[in-house]
């Protein structure tokens, strides 16, 4: 049986089709069986694959995120005491702007969800440190 | 004939581990993002009270003078090392570190605000961090986030 060249791009494959002295259908043949086990065995594993994740994987990104959550949490936190202790209008807005949800918007974070530079934190700690 | 037969079998093997890594790095990755998600999510919410307490203590530092108590200070000082100590990472020995801290802490600013008589600026704040930090509002759209 003749093996298939990884090379062996699909131009080749059609100009020797052209040559009515080649051995067409052995090339051709070839290369469709060889696509169907590719194509077959390749999406078996796959779906194998997906459904066997590295088991620490989602305790270890819990851990990489945490830190991260804690910072955020942290900073949020001791702007509410502070705005509280001086300004209790400007605490009420403070609340309403940096809960959870609004803090961990996916605009502040990359794909990886790293953070990227945070305008709402950075807004209030300015407001904050201005006190 | 034989040999054709182990080509084909070595080469369904090399396909199927191929689709298998791919699958298993996908999915890991995706693993890792729901993760690192919760994880953000959870240090967010068990933080918020170390940084209000935090910000209590730099207040009363910085507005010291006008307090007429001479162991304000000193509370102070035992409160900021206890908040000092507190490790923001999620091994077993930093949580149980912060469990034990926070408690040492809530302890001491209840000391301080009866001293200072400024018990509104902590009677409140268990309710303040769950509404801040609280369950994620399903009303809201929860694909905006990440």
């Amino acid at each position: 049986m003749e093996q298939v060249d990884e090379s062996h791009n699909t131009e080749s494959i059609w100009e020797e089709e052209d040559d009515i002295w080649g051995d067409e259908e052995d090339v051709n043949g070839t290369l469709i069986q060889n696509r169907e086990i590719e194509r077959t065995h390749h999406k078996q594993g796959y779906l194998d694959g997906l459904s066997n994740a590295k088991e620490s994987s989602l305790q270890d990104g819990f851990d990489e995120g945490f830190p991260s959550g804690a910072k955020l949490g942290t900073e949020v936190g001791r702007m509410l005491s502070i705005l509280l202790c001086y300004d209790k209008n400007l605490f009420e807005q403070c609340k309403k702007e940096l809960g959870i949800n609004k803090v961990l918007d996916k605009k502040y974070f990359d794909e990886d969800l790293n953070i990227l530079n945070h305008e709402l934190i950075n807004k209030w700690q300015n407001i904050a440190n201005d006190l | 004939m034989e040999n054709e037969l182990d080509d084909i079998l070595n080469l369904e093997e090399q396909y199927y581990n191929e689709g298998f890594i791919e699958g298993q790095n996908e999915s890991t990755k995706k693993q890792l993002l729901e993760g690192k998600e919760y994880g953000y999510q959870t240090g967010f919410q068990r933080f918020l009270i170390v940084g209000y307490i935090s910000g209590l203590i730099e207040f009363w530092y910085k507005n010291i003078n006008s307090y007429d108590q001479k162991s304000l200070k000193n509370h102070l000082d035992q409160s900021q090392i206890i908040l000092d100590g507190i490790k923001m990472t999620n091994f077993d020995d930093d949580v149980e570190k912060y469990e034990k801290s926070l408690i040492k802490l809530r302890n001491k600013i209840r000391i301080i605000t009866n001293l200072v008589k400024e018990q509104w600026k902590f009677k409140d704040v268990d309710d303040l961090v769950k509404e801040i930090g609280g369950i994620v509002q399903l009303n809201e759209n929860v694909n905006d986030m990440w």
